[in-house]
């Protein structure tokens, strides 16, 4: 046991630090409790959701059928199912501040930039990935309710993928969010209302209705729709919209851990 | 090697680190103390890089721990016992970090032998009593088998066993050419484990040096056994010293004179001395001076406090 050299040891990447952030992520048993109620909210929401419209569906002729968005009505369920997800990447963080395990992270990367960006990319991609899966699993099961066809085709895959960039983008935005608060209850505390209420509130009043299409969740749902009414961003715009927000977010966490005494 | 020169840290307007500037050397147990609020963990965090200093710099072997390559194989660091998430067990919370500096997994194993946790490796820590989280702290600061150690307050919570074993492992460190840097409040320990002692107070040094120097500041009591105890001690008095008598009539404890000067005095007036020794004072006892001087200090005006800081630091 020779003390070695800070010279000759191999050098850890960012690789490894988003390897350790996962083993962080996955050692724990709440991830995947939080992960599988998710999943569970999202399907049956949506299969509540498929099972309410399928006799409107099964009667409408094609124009109505479109407008009905039977793709879109597939993801409704992500609305709730996004919440467990939201707690998931708020605590990875907060539990970093509320335990102290911070500085040993900080420690063991003291590049700030470094291990944010291992912390926001291994939520991120839990997050599109569980968006993918949990997306499919209602997507099929939701049009099997519907009674619309096997959605194989473009528009159903395309939104598919939408799914997994809004829970993955969503994800990056909690966890972001909780850096700069360095709280997990302070930020769910802001999250929740944010997702629940000020958006569905905006959203019912006429006036405010422009704005509340551009809020971090009605923006990023967008990615999952098909139909556009008048008024609608496109998916893509949606999409951008919420990868603003993203970016704004992991931009302040940046500005906020650099400056944050551990 | 760590090296802090200069260390001025501020938080709210309260000065906690005030010109701190000391150098931890390889191949020695310095003993980090201070009373609560002197700035231990502040210092001990800034080392870190989990600070930023108003002045100053703080360096590991010569660079900025931020700039290190790969930290955890350079400095391992316990700071807080506690800061392990509770639902984690210590093999995954030992495993992450390995992984940031591709450390092999093996490794892992071995720390958690070492520390003896392997019974308990798979357990969440939650249900963990604080001398076993101080064994993983440990774990983690030896994990990347670093050349400088860094312990805050290692052994509270620990058994009189494992206080033992702690203090067999931070020679052994030491002993391998390590540097070692430990904060305790645990005086009759350190003062069996330490080499050098550094004692912090309110964000300065108030002393830094070996231990024997350290113990050696002063003029040590010097215990008396004498026939002519009443006519000696007139004669001392009246050199300066202060003697004070105990329940034995011929014994006192002498303090202001060495013990040739005492035996001097006795000499010249023929009186017999059965008995001369100086009393080394304690680690505990040498550090309640200085510190409860650091707390005299407190009330004193701000000019002179500077001054009499001042001339403690150059105490070593």
């Amino acid at each position: 046991m020779r003390p070695s050299s800070d010279r000759q040891a191999p050098g850890g990447g960012p690789r490894d630090f988003a390897a350790a952030e996962w083993t962080k992520l996955r050692s724990l048993r709440s991830t995947w409790a939080l992960l599988a109620l998710g999943t569970v909210l999202t399907v049956l929401v949506s299969l509540l959701f498929c099972a309410l419209i399928g006799p409107e569906f099964r009667r409408a002729d094609s124009a109505q059928r479109r407008a009905l968005d039977p793709v879109g009505l597939t993801f409704t369920g992500l609305q709730f199912g996004q919440v467990p997800l939201v707690i998931l990447a708020v605590m990875a963080v907060g539990n970093e501040y509320g335990t102290g395990m911070i500085r040993t992270s900080l420690a063991a990367i003291p590049r700030r930039g470094a291990l944010l960006t291992a912390k926001l990319a291994v939520l991120g991609a839990t997050g599109a990935v569980w968006g993918l899966l949990t997306g499919a699993v209602a997507l099929t099961a939701g049009s099997t309710v519907l009674g619309a066809s096997v959605p194989l085709h473009t528009d159903a895959v395309r939104a598919l993928a939408g799914a997994g960039a809004y829970t993955g983008l969503l994800a990056v935005l909690a966890a972001a969010l909780t850096f700069m608060v360095r709280r997990s209850l302070t930020a769910l505390g802001v999250l929740l209302p944010f997702l629940f209420v000020v958006s569905g509130a905006l959203a019912a009043t006429p006036q405010l209705r422009s704005l509340a299409r551009l809020l971090p969740d009605r923006a990023g749902l967008r990615l999952t729709q098909v139909h556009q009414d008048a008024g609608d961003l496109s998916p893509a715009a949606g999409g951008g919209v919420l990868l603003l927000w993203a970016a704004v977010a992991a931009t302040g966490s940046y500005v906020a851990l650099r400056r944050q005494d551990c | 090697m760590i090296e802090v020169r200069d260390l001025v840290k501020s938080y709210g307007g309260r000065r906690v680190l005030d010109g701190l500037t000391f150098t931890a050397e390889p191949g020695r147990v310095t003993a980090f103390l201070g009373p609560n609020g002197a700035g231990k963990s502040t210092t001990l965090r800034m080392i870190l890089g989990l600070g930023i200093p108003d002045a100053g710099h703080a360096l590991v072997n010569g660079v900025r721990y931020a700039e290190l390559r790969d930290p955890l194989r350079t400095v391992g660091a316990l700071l807080d016992a506690s800061a392990c998430h509770p639902a984690r067990s210590p093999r995954a919370h030992l495993t992450w970090l390995a992984r940031t500096q591709r450390i092999p997994a093996a490794r892992v194993d071995e720390v958690l032998g070492l520390v003896g946790l392997a019974p308990a490796a798979r357990r969440p820590v939650r249900g963990f009593s604080l001398g076993m989280r101080q064994r993983l702290g440990i774990a983690v600061a030896l994990l990347g088998d670093p050349g400088t150690v860094i312990l805050d307050e290692p052994m509270n919570g620990l058994d009189p066993e494992g206080i033992q074993w702690l203090r067999g492992l931070l020679r052994a460190l030491a002993d391998e050419g390590r540097t070692v840097l430990v904060s305790s409040h645990l005086m009759r320990e350190m003062a069996v484990v330490a080499d050098q002692v550094l004692v912090i107070g309110r964000g300065r040094v108030l002393a830094d040096g070996g231990l024997t120097e350290f113990l050696e500041t002063d003029l040590p009591p010097v215990r008396l056994v004498t026939p002519r105890l009443d006519e000696l001690s007139r004669a001392l008095r009246a050199e300066g010293a202060r003697v004070t008598h105990d329940s034995d009539p011929h014994r006192a404890t002498v303090t202001g004179l060495t013990s040739a000067r005492i035996g001097d005095i006795a000499a010249q007036n023929a009186w017999s001395v059965h008995e001369l020794t100086p009393v080394r004072p304690s680690l505990e006892e040498a550090y309640m001076r200085l510190t409860a001087e650091a707390v005299e200090y407190r009330s004193a005006t701000a000019a002179s406090t500077k001054k009499e800081a001042a001339s403690h630091a150059s105490l070593k």
